[in-house]
């Protein structure tokens, strides 16, 4: 039994060491760029009221709004998240995230619409979501 | 008189006049049944002729407990009295028999107490007969009086006036001893407990919806040009009042009054949805009674703005009084004549049946237990919610009975206090002078059931906004939440009402609660 856990202990003292020195190899693996993706809306209307999507593709840190007369709610999953925005919605930017690699692609589907008298939109032709990193 | 047409013949009279009471109806239906009573067996039972002179306290004949009194109330103008003894603690009942066994005698019996002239209690009617009944728990030992009358006395008597008084001890239900919780109505009809704990009482013949505080303090919360009979609560906190006057109006909390439609519905209640239900007939007040003579009613169901959204005929019966609620389980209660029914998909459906009839108001709790006041036999019986008898009485200790509500918590969650509007001793309502007067000298009041014996604290009534939070209906949007499916319709019903709940649902919600800043368009919240 003792010399059981000997092995163990000098097989977790080589794993970190060479999963420190791998991290600390800068030239291994592809290179990132952390940044912020912008979720933009396309709509044929001018009148929208709420809006449900969902975002996802990888990490997803601090969603915010970008219009601070909206609402916000959340529901956050792994690599993912659902969210409602309400208040006067129009065409542009609805949502921004921070993501540890700009590079990943990132996918929204909207869910439901609901105009300002609170009507659902059905169909939802004309409606599109993009999340694109954020331009400087 | 039963109390149906007792609470008739005053609705009448609040509405037309007093020739509404002119009239005293004689005809009713025969009972030939008589409902079980639990009693304690007796040893020794004797009978008693009356021995004349007895016509006041002081010439009283002996009756011991047990014993069955006869006599005959001759000539007309003749009273006659017994005298009995008691213990502290005992229910005894003294019932009469009369008119259930072909005597032309229509009884009209007093209890007084050991002095011979304070009294007690008095009973015209029971049991759909026009024979007296008295139980009373008594708090101290001594002898104790009791007198008996003819109706109309001194107009009516002679040798076919003749009667039995049965004295007997009788056992207490789960739910005695009964206590009075807040006094000083005039009168006092339909109750409603709101998320505060604040117990809300109609009060027709002082026109006005009483305020009863958690420590039983009453006090006037609306006064008005009208007869406030039933009550129930919005999902916003507003009072909806069903008025005698053939109106339903709209109470805030801060007391201003609104119509909410115009119908005359003695009964009103809240659904899980928050839509309002009226039990009523078509047309006003003047239509009525021929509607209700032809059994014309109707189911009416409200938005809560008032707007009628639909109406179910349930003919084939001719109710006078009626009462309405829905079960823990959304389903809509309704008790007439003998029968609790309970409505599946527009058909009456048999719950409970009591063969003796006066099934009356009636209330849930969580496991849909059904706690039921009978206006013929002035008790509570407890049915289980297959319509199970499982306590008959539940308890003896009401006189006439109006009304019955589980009382709520200060966060609002129903407990398990159960309270009932009770028109006193006797439930006299015999003339606004003489009647109303009466009833309040001898208590309107709301009386508390022993909670010990309450199986299950209530269930939940309605629907109430302070339930639903935004972060609440997000997750329900996200597929998390908890929301029923009586929230979930209301909150569609209240925003876009396309039959299910959705995110214009929610902005609905959002605006309505200020979240959001503007005005809801389309459907307004208030």
């Amino acid at each position: 039994m003792r010399k059981q856990r000997w092995i163990t202990a000098t097989a977790v003292a080589l794993a970190l060491a060479v999963g420190v020195a791998c991290g600390d190899d800068e030239s291994v693996g592809p290179e990132v760029t952390p940044g912020t993706m912008i979720v933009s809306l396309t709509t044929p209307n001018a009148d929208d009221g709420a809006i449900m999507f969902t975002v996802s593709g990888g990490e997803i840190d601090a969603p915010a709004l970008l219009d601070i007369e909206h609402v916000l709610y959340l529901m956050e999953g792994a690599n993912t998240i659902t969210a409602i925005i309400a208040g006067d919605i129009v065409a542009g930017g609805l949502l921004e995230f921070d993501v540890p690699d700009v590079e990943v692609a990132y996918t929204a589907t909207i869910t439901q619409v609901a105009d300002r008298t609170n009507d659902l939109r059905d169909p939802l032709t004309g409606y599109s979501l993009t999340v694109d990193p954020e331009v400087e | 008189m039963s109390k149906r047409a007792l609470c008739l013949a005053l609705l009448a009279l609040l509405a037309g006049g007093a020739e509404g009471l002119a009239q005293r109806p004689k005809e009713k239906d025969p009972r030939p049944t008589v409902r079980p009573r639990v009693t304690v067996p007796m040893t020794a039972a004797a009978t008693v002729p009356e021995s004349e002179p007895n016509d006041d306290y002081t010439t009283a004949d002996a009756v011991s407990l047990g014993d069955q009194a006869t006599g005959t109330i001759d000539p007309a103008g003749d009273w006659d009295w017994f005298v009995f003894s008691a213990t502290a603690g005992q229910m005894i009942e003294i019932d009469v028999d009369a008119e259930e066994v072909g005597s032309d005698l229509d009884s009209y019996m007093y209890l007084y107490d050991t002095d011979g002239t304070t009294e007690l209690a008095y009973n015209d009617d029971w049991g759909g007969w026009y024979d007296s009944h008295i139980e009373y728990t008594f708090t101290a030992a001594g002898n104790y009086y009791i007198a008996l009358r003819e109706y109309s006395d001194p107009d009516a008597g002679g040798p076919t006036y003749t009667y039995a008084i049965n004295f007997t001890e009788v056992l207490p239900g789960v739910g005695d001893p009964v206590t009075e919780f807040a006094s000083g109505f005039v009168c006092v009809f339909g109750l409603v407990a709101a998320d505060d704990g604040t117990i809300y009482a109609a009060d027709p013949c002082a026109s006005e919806v009483r305020e009863v505080a958690t420590d039983g303090t009453v006090s006037t919360f609306v006064f008005g040009d009208w007869w406030p009979i039933d009550l129930t609560l919005d999902a916003f906190g507003n009072l909806i009042v069903a008025s005698d006057d053939g109106w339903i109006y709209k109470v805030s909390p801060e007391a201003d009054v609104t119509a909410f439609a115009e119908r005359y519905a003695p009964a009103i209640t809240t659904a899980s949805d928050g839509s309002i239900w009226a039990f009523g007939y078509p047309g006003g007040v003047a239509a009525q009674a021929a509607a209700a003579a032809q059994g014309d009613f109707y189911f009416y169901q409200y938005d809560p703005l008032g707007n009628l959204v639909d109406s179910l005929a349930v003919s084939g019966s001719s109710p006078d009084w009626l009462s309405i609620g829905f079960s823990p389980a959304g389903e809509l209660h309704y008790s007439v004549g003998d029968t609790i029914y309970k409505l599946v998909d527009g058909i009456p459906q048999s719950v409970a049946v009591d063969e003796n009839g006066g099934m009356g108001p009636f209330a849930f709790d969580t496991e849909g237990n059904l706690y039921v006041v009978n206006w013929d036999y002035y008790d509570v019986a407890l049915y289980g919610p297959d319509g199970t008898l499982l306590e008959d009485p539940f308890a003896r200790g009401v006189y006439s009975p109006m009304d019955i509500v589980f009382g709520r918590d200060a966060d609002g969650t129903p407990n398990g206090r159960v309270f009932i509007a009770d028109n006193g001793q006797g439930g006299e309502l015999v003339s606004p002078m003489e009647g109303l007067q009466r009833v309040a000298q001898v208590g309107s009041a709301i009386l508390e059931l022993n909670a010990d014996g309450v199986y299950e604290d209530g269930a939940v009534v309605g629907m109430s906004m302070d339930m639903l939070t935004d972060d609440g209906l997000a997750a329900e949007l996200f597929g998390v939440g908890e929301l029923t499916d009586g929230e979930k319709d209301f909150l569609d019903f209240m925003g876009n009402q396309n039959g299910e709940y959705d995110v214009g649902d929610f902005r609905a919600f959002l605006v309505y609660t200020g979240t959001l800043p503007g005005v809801a368009q389309g459907v307004s919240w208030r």
